[in-house]
């Protein structure tokens, strides 16, 4: 590998704790916003070819199947690469392997908006997903490092909104520049966006802090917590880490499964949403995806609820807000199939509510699998459940355009209901994995109470 | 403090998103939008309060006034006032419920049942001015409140009255707890319910609320009311996916149903669960019981023992000197009077020794504690001279090497104590010939003896208080006793088998 992608060597501590102090807080803040940004930009070059989809349609003659295939491969491609380029992005610096995988990702859209021809177009898409999957081991592996255990939560629900405002600014973005020149635009302004993001990302991101003269996040904020995984299995190689930590993880195959079906459904109401509506209450397209938007509206909310939410009312235990969290997605899914009139605030309100419920499970699921494993071997974890997750969000795609032909709407909602309850059942191990000593509190606790 | 702030915005939003979509559920359900607000969504609100602080009641009461306004504008109907009024004025009721809502679980749901009843009677009132059906205002809200708020119980108790510990990497040492089994059973079940509840033909129509109550049943009797709970609700769904009208008369059918089964699951998950408390609390006591009884039979042996010990020690050597003094009075004395009361002191003196001799065996084996359990019956079996009274004695002993712990000294005592009793009432009795004493050691410690005698009515022996006294000592030490005879038969005999636990 390129020698500049591997993680970087430690440099001598440093032993001012007002040096340590200043650093600290300076990188914080700076790599959290430089993450922001960089992740919300990835989403861009993701989610340009779904928007720009039906001029290119119009223009090109592409086929609905074509169409499928693409996204298929595409999930397919993504959920492999996020996975693979985990492991790989546990040794790598996250630095440049972020960076240089948005330069990539918006190189291949510019191209993207050149190209004509279904192959072309499919290999450039292919070799896409590729490399959005850059984005996301990194992240996690920043976020895990950077800040500790005790706050984790509220540091990555903020992070996590970046899909949200990412996936909520390229409709608009990618809409207005088809509607005024063409569907290319669509492709080549988000690539030159990526590019220079991507330059910026090269420049204002750092490694571990180690890699800084850093104590590490655990001895900085004195978290025992985060101390003990960051003592965890010394002295193993990073095989046996991956083996031991993640494939042989049973927590993990777990989160990995629920992971899947939660996707099922976030995919569902985002991809097919718009024709729901469309279809079943009529709406045009541009009120559909307007009601769709607010998806992501409530995705933005929900998960910094849930995020917020696990660190201060369950102490870091991202068990119980996930049980509640995947009760609301089962009453907000069955609130959208039974809902018996029509109307844009209700409906809208009722994707608002999917979304809310969706993000929580999407964001903390993520972040359990981070917590469960080894320190070295996050990028592997949540790799490895992105992998599903994203398995989910392919069969959101034909498998379930075959459901829907046979047994239509109906059929469709009794799937993403069915994922949703179940995806309660698979995350209850997680509250009895820490065996809790029940304490009837004397007094009326003094934790606050917000039953489900 | 900014934390309340966060969390009532926490709240606010996640209630607000619940209530709506349980507004959404429950007019898909009642189709008339005003009522569908008394069903789930102010159940769910009186849950969710009952169980929290005070100091978040603003954010759940704010989530509901503003869907409710919201609402009544979007759908223009205006009338709404008399739900907000409704809703306001569970405030003081809840407020007032509140103290009484603590301690056992039996409470809770008490206080619960009244809180739902009264709420429902206030709506009833409140709405009596401007719905004309009141009857489906209390049916609707009682419905609501049996299936929202036993469950907003349960996720207070399972969910926030736990500390939570966040979960870390040790994880990994650590099995998965799921019981998928048990999951997969209750999965089919439910499946098969609403299949049944779908398909079932008109012609068998009666049939279909039975099976409802079969998973009640079961989760009921092993998880108590909270599992009763929990099987409702899932009824509830089958119920709900079943339904076939949205007629009046339809509606309350399923309403009536569905409040019906509800309480049905939760009274009988109830007593089922009381049921067993009382149960597990008699075992408790029986258990301390035995416990007890064990600790004194262990005392009174112990007494004994002392007791035993300072008569030997003390009474016999005294007694000793008394007899070496009288006898050397004896020959330095020469009148004849003299000479008669020392014999007589001597002699006396041997009395006393002989009955202290007699009581001393009587109150404590002495053997056994000299010997140990296995010499001890055999020196047993010498002193009551078997062989001579024509009695042809086995012992046999089967003990495994690695004995792991050494036999209490209740159980040697007893065990000891049982073959005396035995073999004295065979000698007296039996008139046998053979005689197999058998002692095992395992697990427990089993004893029999056996002989070929002419056997006994069962009444006759159990009137002593020999064999009787026994009987109650091994069942307080928890063992068994079995005494069988057999006189008529070709090959007459008696057997008393016992079996000890080795404490």
């Amino acid at each position: 590998m390129i020698n500049f992608l591997k993680s970087e060597q430690n440099s001598p501590i440093l032993d001012d704790p007002g040096q340590v102090d200043a650093l600290y807080k300076y990188w914080r803040f700076h790599i959290m916003f430089t993450m922001y940004i960089g992740y919300a930009m990835f989403y861009f070059t993701r989610k340009s070819f779904n928007y720009a989809m039906p001029a290119m349609i119009a223009d090109l003659g592409l086929d609905k199947a074509d169409i499928g295939m693409m996204g298929t491969l595409f999930y397919l491609t993504y959920g492999l690469s996020k996975f693979l380029s985990g492991i790989i992005s546990d040794r790598s610096n996250p630095r440049y392997f972020m960076g240089l995988g948005l330069i990539m990702t918006g190189i291949i859209n510019i191209l993207f908006g050149f190209s004509s021809s279904v192959l072309m177009l499919t290999s450039l898409w292919v070799l896409n997903a590729l490399f959005q999957g850059w984005g996301w081991p990194s992240c996690s592996k920043l976020l895990t490092t950077w800040y500790s255990r005790s706050e984790r939560g509220f540091w990555w629900a903020l992070w996590n909104t970046a899909h949200n405002i990412g996936g909520a600014l390229i409709p608009l973005l990618v809409g207005f520049v088809t509607l005024h020149y063409s569907w290319r635009y669509g492709f080549i302004i988000p690539g030159i966006l990526a590019v220079s993001v991507g330059l910026f990302l090269c420049w204002r991101l750092r490694d571990k802090p180690v890699t800084l003269g850093l104590p590490t996040v655990g001895h900085w904020r004195k978290d025992s917590l985060e101390l003990t995984q960051e003592n965890e299995g010394l002295g193993l190689s990073s095989s046996q880490i991956l083996k031991k930590y993640v494939l042989n993880n049973k927590y993990i195959w777990l989160l990995a499964c629920s992971y899947v079906l939660v996707y099922i459904v976030r995919t569902a109401v985002n991809d097919w949403g718009n024709l729901y509506l469309t279809e079943q209450h009529n709406y045009s397209l541009i009120t559909a995806n307007g009601a769709l938007s607010l998806f992501e509206a409530g995705g933005f909310i929900g998960s910094l609820v849930a995020g917020w939410g696990s660190d201060k009312v369950f102490g870091g235990n991202r068990g119980p807000m996930n049980l509640i969290f995947s009760i609301g997605i089962f009453l907000a899914v069955a609130a959208l199939w039974l809902m018996p009139m029509t109307g844009f605030v209700l409906q809208a309100a009722c994707f608002f509510a999917i979304g809310f419920f969706v993000f929580g499970p999407q964001m903390l699921i993520g972040m359990a699998a981070a917590e469960c494993s080894h320190k070295d071997s996050v990028g592997a974890a949540t790799g490895f459940v992105g992998l599903f997750a994203y398995m989910g969000a392919a069969l959101a795609g034909y498998p379930l355009a075959l459901v829907m032909e046979q047994y239509h709407w109906n059929g469709f909602f009794t799937v993403i209901s069915c994922a949703a309850a179940v995806v309660g059942l698979l995350l209850l191990p997680f509250l009895k994995a820490q065996s809790p000593t029940v304490q009837e509190k004397s007094l009326r606790s003094e934790m606050p109470v917000i039953a489900e | 403090m900014p934390n309340i702030w966060i969390t009532s915005l926490c709240s606010w939003l996640l209630v607000s998103c619940s209530w709506f979509c349980l507004w959404m559920l429950s007019y898909s359900f009642i189709v008339e939008p005003e009522l569908a607000i008394l069903l789930f969504p102010f159940a769910l609100r009186l849950g969710i309060t009952l169980h929290s602080e005070k100091r978040y009641w603003p954010a759940v009461y704010g989530a509901e006034l503003w869907l409710m306004v919201s609402l009544a504008i979007l759908l223009e109907q205006p009338q709404w006032i008399a739900v907000i009024i409704a809703s306001l004025s569970s405030i003081p009721l809840v407020w007032y419920a509140q103290k009484y809502y603590y301690g056992s679980q039996l409470r809770r749901l008490c206080v619960m049942g009244v809180v739902i009843l009264t709420a429902a009677l206030v709506n009833t009132f409140i709405l009596e001015f401007w719905l004309d059906s009141a009857g489906m205002v209390f049916l609707v809200s009682v419905t609501g409140g049996l299936m929202l708020v036993p469950s907003c119980y349960l996720i207070w108790s399972y969910l926030f009255q736990n500390v939570w510990m966040p979960l870390t990497v040790n994880l990994v040492a650590k099995p998965v707890e799921m019981r998928s089994r048990h999951i997969i059973f209750y999965v089919l079940l439910f499946a098969l319910n609403i299949i049944v509840q779908l398909g079932l033909p008109d012609e068998l129509r009666r049939f279909a609320p039975f099976c409802l109550a079969i998973p009640i049943i079961l989760l009921a009797f092993r998880y108590g009311w909270k599992g009763a709970l929990l099987g409702t609700l899932l009824n509830s769904i089958a119920l709900i996916v079943a339904r076939n009208g949205v007629s009046h008369m339809e509606i309350t059918d399923l309403l009536l149903s569905l409040s019906a089964q509800s309480l049905t699951g939760i009274l009988l998950g109830m007593g089922i669960q009381r049921q067993r408390e009382l149960n597990q609390k008699l075992r408790h006591e029986l258990a301390r019981n035995h416990n007890l009884s064990r600790e004194l039979i262990k005392a009174e042996e112990s007494v004994r023992r002392d007791i035993a010990r300072e008569l030997h020690d003390e009474i016999g050597q005294n007694i000793t000197a008394i007899r070496t003094q009288a006898s050397i009075l004896k020959r330095i004395e020469n009148t004849q009077v003299g000479e008669r009361c020392a014999s007589t002191i001597e002699n006396l003196s041997l009395n006393i020794y002989d009955t202290t001799k007699g009581l001393l065996t009587r109150l404590r084996p002495k053997t056994l504690d000299d010997l140990g359990l296995k010499e001890a019956v055999q020196q047993l079996v010498r002193e009551l001279e078997c062989e001579a009274h024509g009695i042809k004695t086995t012992v046999i002993w089967n003990e495994p090497e690695n004995m792991d712990a050494e036999l209490s000294d209740a159980t040697n005592v007893t065990l000891y104590r049982i073959c005396q009793e035995a073999l004295n009432n065979m000698v007296k009795y039996a008139q046998a010939t053979e005689a197999t004493i058998t002692l095992t050691f395992q697990q427990q410690a089993y004893l029999s003896v056996k002989d070929n005698g002419i056997g006994f009515k069962q009444e006759d022996t159990l009137g002593g208080f020999g064999l009787r006294g026994m009987r109650e000592r091994v069942q307080v030490l928890g063992g068994k006793f079995i005494l069988t005879t057999q006189s008529e038969s070709k090959s007459p005999g008696t057997e008393l088998q016992v079996v000890l636990p080795r404490l």
